[in-house]
Order: C-alpha cells, then sequence, then structure tokens
C-alpha cells in the first residue's frame, strides 16, 4: 500500500458531529423525488400523474446521456409533478402504497457471478439500476457517457468532510456488498484505486487489504479526485472516474439482490439537534420527517451534503439520490459590535489572527454567517496555501476575470476537486470555487459534455 | 443599548440600497455599519459555512503590529523638536508638543485619501476596502514631522489616485499606495525629504515653526568623506549605532527605533499577516549587499560602502521599510517563494541605491516600488516552473 502526503487540507472542527448510533426512519405516507437536485443533468420525466411505481421503476432520465437513469425508490402511485421556475421539475412526489413492490433489475449475482459476466452486462445493469450517476466522470464531475472507458477508477473509502457518514459506520454489516461493488468496478476498467485514510476505523481485514493507498490528511485528502492528481502519472488519466465506498455499497446490494437498493444511511447531525446520529432511511423521504424536534425552521439551513459542498434545501424537500448527510446550520444573522476590535476566542479561523488559534482541540459553533464583507483580492495567498491540488486560486481567478481560460487551464483549474475550502478560507469572501466551478462548466459546454 | 443602533443602523439601510434615496452613497453606509457591526449576510453558495477571518480583522493587525510605532514616533518628534531648542524633555510636554507636529499629518492623510477613496467607491460601485486604514497611517510615518500639511495632503491625494485608482482600484494595483505617496512628496519638495531638514524648532514655547536644525543619520553616512569611516562620523554626529538602534534621533516619524519596528515584525509573523518570507530575504539580501560592499570597500573609496549591515539596518527606513511596506500582499507577489525572491531584491537594491546614490539616501522606497512593478513578473516565472512539473490537463 503506497501512502501518500496530500498537502494543503484542513480539518474543519465543527461542534455538532453525530454520535456513532443507528436509527431507522422509514415510514413516510409520501416520498418524493428531485430531478432539478441532480446536477448537470436535463431531466427528462417518463411517468404521469396516477401512474403505479414500483421500487426501482423508471422516474426520469437524462436527455444528454440516455443510460443515466433514475429510479423509484417506493412502491406507490405518482401524486404530483412539481415544477418551478422556468419549469424545472423541483419534485416528483409518490404516494406509498405500503408494499415495497420491486422491480427486478437482474438476477442475485455473487462475485463469482460477476467474473462470469461480459463488462457490458455489468455496465448495463448499474446503468439500469440506477446507480450509473454514483460514477463521476473527470474532470467535469458529470456521470460518464454511454460509452466511456475509463482510464481507471478512483474510490474513496473515507469522508473527511462534516458531517458526511464515517467509513467505519456504513461499511459495518456491508463488507459483503462493498467487495461485490468493488468486483465489479474492477471489471469495468483496467486499473482500480482504492484509498484509505490513515485514521480509517473499519476493522475488516478483507475490506482494508483492498486498498491500495493510504492518504495522509485531513478535509479532503481522501477525495478521490485527490487521489486521482496525486497518482496519475499521464495526462491520459485525467478522464478518470471517481466514485465514492458508499455508492461502490450500493452497487453491491443491487448486483446481490437484484432490485434497486432504496435505502441509505445518512447522518442527521448539526449541534442544534438534540439527537444528532446517524440514519437508516429511505430513499426519498420527506426532509421533515427526518429532522425531527425542531420547532422554527426560519432561522436554521438545511443542508444536504457537507457544509462546504452541500446543497441548501427546505424542509419541503425530499432526501435525493446523491445525500448522505443532512445537516443544520443556524443561520448566522447575529450581528456583533466592533467585531474585529476583540480578541476573538469564539471565531474559528485558518490563520492566526484570533486568539481562537490558541484553542488547538475545541470544536466550533459554526452558522451561516459570510464572517466579511465581500471585498478586493487583497492577495493574502490563504487560498493557494489550502488547496489539495495545489493550483492558485487568486491566480486562476484573476486570470478568468479576463477570460483568459488557457492560462487557468494550464495553471490546472481542471485538477480542482471543487472541495469549497478556498472559498472558506478567503478573507474578502471571494466565491472562488463559483467562480472555478463556472469556467469549468464553460469548458465542458465546449468540449460537449 | 448597542441593540439600538444596530437595529437604527439596519433601518437605515434601505435608503442606501438599489433604489434608496442614498443608492450612490452605499460605500459609505456599507464602511460605517460594518465597522462597527459584523455583517448580517449570509453565505449563498455551497460553501455554508467561513472562516471569520476578514478584511477588517486583517487589516487592524497591522494597525495593531504599528502603534508602538506611532506612539514612539509621536514622542520622539516632541523630543526632537524640545531638545534642538533646549526646552524640557519632561514627558508630558514632549508628547504635547510631539502630538501637535504629528497627528495632523495623520487626520490629513486620513481625511484627503479617505475621501478620494469614498469618492472612487462611489464611481465604481463596490465597497470600500479596508486596505486604506493601513494605508493613511503608514504613509504619514514615512514623513518627516516638519512636512507641511497641504504637502502631506497632495502627497496622499496623488499616492492613492496613481497609485491605486488608476489601476483600478484596491486589489488591481500593483503599486504600494503609502510608498507612491512618499515617493511623490520625495521628487516633488525633495528640500522637505531628503534628510537635510527634519526635526522641528521651536520659535517661541508652543509656536512650531519649520526649520533646520541638524541632518539625519543618512545625510552624515552619505556625505562622510574618505578616509573618515562613516562609523565614526556617525557616532561623533550624534549617531552612535546604540542611538540609531533604539530611535530617539531625527529621522521620519515613524521609521526610527528598530526594536519597536522588530515588536511589529514579531506580530505580523505570528498572525501571520505579514509575510516573514519577505522579511526575512529583505535582511538577506542587505546583509549580503552590505557585506559585497564592505569588501571592496577600500581606504580611498566612498566610506559609506564600508559600513557594516548592522549599521546599515539600524539607520535610515531600513527597518520599517522590510517590516511594514515591503510586506503589504496587495503589492507584493502572491506565491511563497515569489515572496521571498521579492524581498531578497528589495534588500539587494535597497542597499545599492542607498549607497551608490547619494542623491536619494533613501534607497528602500524605490527599491521597494521598483519591485512592486516586477512583482507580477516574478511570480509569472515561479508559476511558470511550476506548472513545467504538473502533469497538463488541458482540453
Ligand atoms: S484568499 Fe481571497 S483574498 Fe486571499 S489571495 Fe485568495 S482570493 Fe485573494
Amino acid at each position: 500500500m503506497k501512502k501518500i502526503n496530500v498537502k494543503n487540507t484542513y480539518k474543519l472542527k465543527i461542534a455538532g458531529s453525530p454520535e456513532e448510533k443507528i436509527v431507522d426512519i422509514t415510514q413516510s405516507e409520501e416520498y418524493g423525488v428531485a430531478p432539478s437536485r441532480v446536477k448537470y443533468i436535463k431531466p427528462k420525466v417518463v411517468v404521469k400523474i396516477g401512474d403505479a411505481v414500483k421500487i426501482g421503476s423508471r422516474l426520469f432520465f437524462d436527455k444528454k446521456n440516455e443510460v443515466n437513469e433514475f429510479l423509484s425508490p417506493v412502491s406507490g402511485t405518482i401524486k404530483e409533478i412539481i415544477y418551478g421556475d422556468k419549469r424545472i421539475i423541483k419534485a416528483i412526489v409518490i404516494t406509498s402504497d405500503n408494499k415495497d413492490e420491486k422491480e427486478k433489475i437482474c438476477d442475485p449475482l455473487s462475485i463469482n457471478d460477476i467474473k462470469e459476466k461480459s463488462v457490458a452486462d455489468i455496465r448495463s445493469i448499474i446503468q439500469k439500476g440506477g446507480l450509473w450517476s454514483s460514477f463521476l466522470e473527470y474532470p467535469f464531475n458529470r456521470a460518464p457517457d454511454k460509452d466511456e472507458i475509463p482510464p481507471s477508477i478512483y474510490v474513496g473509502l473515507d469522508n473527511d468532510e462534516p458531517f458526511l457518514p464515517e467509513s467505519h459506520m456504513f461499511i459495518k454489516g456491508h463488507e459483503s456488498e462493498f467487495l461485490t461493488g468493488l468486483s465489479a468496478i474492477k471489471r469495468i476498467c483496467k486499473k482500480t484505486y482504492l484509498g484509505m485514510s490513515v485514521n480509517c476505523k473499519v476493522n475488516d481485514p478483507s475490506v482494508r487489504k483492498e486498498a491500495t493507498h493510504q492518504l495522509v490528511g485531513d478535509y479532503p485528502a481522501n477525495d478521490p479526485g485527490v487521489l486521482l492528481y496525486y497518482n496519475k502519472t499521464s495526462s491520459d488519466e485525467n478522464k478518470s472516474w471517481g466514485i465514492k465506498a458508499q455508492d461502490v455499497i450500493r452497487i453491491g446490494m443491487l448486483l446481490e439482490s437484484g432490485v434497486y437498493p432504496n435505502k441509505r444511511l445518512i447522518t442527521v447531525s448539526g449541534n442544534i439537534l438534540k439527537d444528532a446520529c446517524y440514519a437508516w432511511v429511505q430513499d426519498g423521504i420527506p426532509v421533515e420527517a427526518v429532522l425531527k424536534g425542531i420547532d422554527d425552521f426560519s432561522k436554521i439551513r438545511i443542508i444536504a451534503g457537507g457544509a462546504l459542498t452541500g446543497q441548501k434545501i427546505d424542509k419541503e424537500d425530499y432526501v435525493s439520490y446523491r445525500d448522505f448527510a443532512l445537516q443544520v446550520l443556524p443561520e448566522g444573522r447575529e450581528q456583533e459590535f466592533l467585531h474585529f476590535f476583540k480578541p476573538g476566542f469564539h471565531r474559528p479561523t485558518v490563520s492566526r489572527t484570533y486568539m481562537s488559534a490558541l484553542l488547538k482541540d475545541k470544536e466550533w459553533e459554526m452558522n451561516t454567517s459570510l464572517n466579511g464583507g465581500h471585498r478586493a483580492c487583497i492577495s493574502c495567498g490563504s487560498c493557494v496555501a489550502v488547496c489539495p491540488v495545489e493550483t492558485y486560486p487568486q491566480v486562476t481567478m484573476k486570470n478568468l476575470n479576463v477570460n483568459d481560460i488557457e492560462t487557468a487551464m494550464e495553471q490546472g483549474v481542471l485538477d480542482c476537486v471543487e472541495c469549497g475550502l478556498c472559498t472558506y478560507v478567503c478573507p474578502s469572501k471571494i466565491e472562488l470555487d463559483e467562480i472555478v466551478t463556472n469556467a469549468k462548466n464553460i469548458i465542458a459546454k465546449e468540449v460537449g459534455k | 443599548m448597542i441593540k439600538k443602533l444596530a437595529d437604527f443602523l439596519n433601518e437605515q439601510e434601505k435608503h442606501f440600497v438599489k433604489g434608496g434615496k442614498f443608492e450612490k452613497l452605499y460605500p459609505l453606509y456599507e464602511a460605517g455599519a460594518s465597522f462597527l457591526f459584523s455583517v448580517k449576510e449570509t453565505t449563498q453558495s455551497s460553501v455554508h459555512i467561513r472562516d471569520s477571518l476578514d478584511t477588517k480583522r486583517f487589516m487592524s493587525m497591522v494597525m495593531a503590529a504599528l502603534t508602538p510605532c506611532i506612539l514612539f514616533g509621536i514622542y520622539n518628534s516632541g523630543y526632537q523638536a524640545h531638545k534642538a531648542v533646549g526646552l524640557s524633555l519632561d514627558l508630558i510636554p514632549v508628547l504635547l508638543t510631539g502630538s501637535k507636529l504629528v497627528l495632523p499629518l495623520i487626520l490629513v492623510s486620513y481625511a484627503v485619501g479617505g475621501t478620494i477613496e469614498l469618492l472612487f467607491a462611489i464611481i465604481r460601485k463596490h465597497e470600500i476596502n479596508e486596505g486604506f486604514l493601513v494605508t493613511g497611517i503608514l504613509y504619514p510615518l514615512t514623513l518627516p514631522a516638519t512636512l507641511p500639511l497641504w504637502q502631506a495632503g497632495v502627497g496622499i491625494a496623488f499616492g492613492v489616485i496613481v497609485g491605486k485608482e488608476v489601476f483600478g482600484g484596491s486589489g488591481r494595483n500593483f503599486l504600494n499606495p503609502a510608498l507612491t505617496a512618499r515617493a511623490f512628496v520625495f521628487f516633488t519638495y525633495p528640500a522637505y525629504i531628503s534628510g537635510e531638514v527634519w526635526t522641528s524648532i521651536l520659535k517661541s514655547k508652543d509656536q512650531i515653526v519649520d526649520g533646520w536644525s541638524g541632518a539625519t543619520a543618512l545625510a552624515v553616512a552619505a556625505a562622510t568623506e574618505a578616509p573618515m569611516k562613516a562609523s565614526e562620523v556617525l557616532t561623533n554626529a550624534g549617531f552612535s549605532l546604540e542611538k540609531s538602534f533604539i530611535g530617539l534621533i531625527p529621522g521620519s516619524i515613524g521609521e526610527t527605533s528598530v526594536p519597536l519596528i522588530l515588536f511589529g515584525a514579531i506580530f505580523l509573523i505570528i498572525t501571520g499577516v505579514g509575510s516573514w518570507r519577505t522579511m526575512i530575504g529583505s535582511v538577506l539580501g542587505a546583509t549580503l549587499m552590505t557585506l559585497i560592499f564592505n569588501l571592496i570597500a577600500g581606504p580611498s573609496s566612498n566610506p559609506f560602502l564600508g559600513l557594516s549591515p548592522i549599521w546599515q539596518m539600524s539607520i535610515g527606513s531600513f527597518a520599517f521599510a522590510t517590516v511594514f511596506m515591503a510586506t503589504d500582499p496587495v503589492s507584493s507577489p502572491s506565491l511563497e517563494i515569489s515572496r521571498f525572491i521579492y524581498g531578497f531584491l528589495i534588500g539587494i537594491l535597497g542597499i545599492i541605491i542607498r549607497v551608490i546614490n547619494p542623491a536619494y539616501p533613501e534607497g528602500w522606497m524605490l527599491a521597494i516600488l521598483l519591485m512592486n512593478v516586477f512583482a507580477p513578473l516574478i511570480d509569472h516565472v515561479v508559476i511558470s516552473m511550476k506548472i513545467k512539473k504538473r502533469i497538463p490537463n488541458v482540453v
């Protein structure tokens, strides 16, 4: 196993991490899926109001990439299709019939069966099984095209963004599905790499021995894109794919059972929750059913995903295809008098400009305050110091401001893993991640992605 | 009470935002409100939480680092003025005189520079950048206490407009505006600033007039003729190494005391606000160049060549420029390695200009401004070398 020291990472110490306890939240009368929350797709809905669906029935697919399908997490009837501004499809609401009828996607397959199957078959099962979007094709982070053959696939076992589930929590009891999923992934490309954190708490030796790399570093050292950056030896590998271990388990579940895996382990966290913990939820469950015990939703923000990369959602939304965490943060609208004048023992910072820098092990109660006004870049270099793939966000930003995409690419803008740390640290509160992602999207468009 | 003030300010916001009565004055409102209270704005992108450091805190760290120099500058200006005419050297009267000399300069600098800053913020429709808080104080500290106020005002106006705004404002400027202002005063009114006329003379007890009192250490060193040794001449003229180091000597307001500047340096390094690479680079560059000069110094050559590094670093504005001017992040190169190279070149150039060209006894100002111009080039070279090592990822 190779050890990689990932440079420029940062440990976010936020209060409100989930306890290592798992609850079950699967009951609801209504479920929903939100095509608008799946990034970079043009959804085409294939069901109508009143249609009966089973678990695993096709609900919509991506018009740009038809193999990228999205399936129903429940059996029941389509109750409503909600459209938003510009006719985006906000939600497909399904009334559950509590029957759990399942669409058969393939025969149940063991690891040995997978060895017998052709690559085309395996790909097609994953596509038909609605899990094609578990793969991200670099550098544009989209689901791969139908015929795309990856030079290699990078699997990230651990999560280091608060508060995505920790590997030992989601692997436990699902070792076999993980290994099955992994064996399928190994079949569809020449080279598979599995990165594991040095702090990984997974004990199972059969899982541990699959790891090809050990990663040293804080957030986002365990992002598969970071492993790709450190491991690649030629630019042919830039088009590799990445996938997270939880998605590997889902693929394993699909293969072993032959039906769509409609349950997932998520974290429910935030220090304003009395009971932050892990939860088994049924996909598509209303957020409100998961976040119990909150009286006033007006002063909080619900985030689906990590604190630095997640999507802002409402309590009326549903747990969606890519969600492995629900997090609530207080909206930071409180104002402090002469804040920059005080020692700042309560103000977490990467820098050493507040006394808080002395409190090394404290967990900070954070909120969504911008913590400053928008200003011009002061060239402080903080963003460069936290870029795990060694780009120069401020330089890139300045190049992009004058539309010099060529230079930005030379300086590595396409290696960006969109971790958000540069935006997090910027004292001028520049949305560097958005500037970079927008540029990547422009490039993606030019090359037809 | 404070809550009421916050509510009042928030209440007024509607007049300043788009469509309000005073929409144009938004930068003024924003500057005032965000000075008193932290912002109530929340994150809108997918990065939901943010670090606590903002530019206000960043700049106030520089202010904190400067405070000892400001206080000492006030004291020293009063002290030199009193000493020149034999008045009482007691603390209180000295401080009073010092305040009378220094505070108006600071006020003029902030008032004139701040107004221009505000005007440009209104025209350009952006917030006022806190960098000016630092520029506005750095500049007067590099001036002699005797500079007429109108000259100080013209200088800062020039510095802010030419050093910053013509390039598109804060963040786009590549010259350090405080130094640009200082350089302007230097070239326009050389008599006042070239090191010949420094200390204020008091005609009667509390009426201050400008006058000639004595040369600064630099002027003395530069004027030393072979075969005299510069260090001896300096010591005889009252600029012993010890005194030059401590700083109770005639000179620019805030630049004389090396220990207090060192305090600032340590503060900047600990807080991470000033680049230690720039500072170390500059010290190394200056030491190296001085040693080279020491080597080539012969009995009949310019005695300034023979002055040892420790002397060179104690007199003039070397320390102040290295710690507070060269480290200005906006006009420095942006990468850490570039910052070291940048500091190093400033050290070398500064000593060359100071020693070789007696017309500019203060080399640092020019050295830094020159390197400001080259900062983007240094970055460019460093980045080009670094991207050669990257595996290309282009489409
Ligand atoms: S962190 Fe922000 S202010 Fe600092 S260099 Fe990067 S973009 Fe500029």
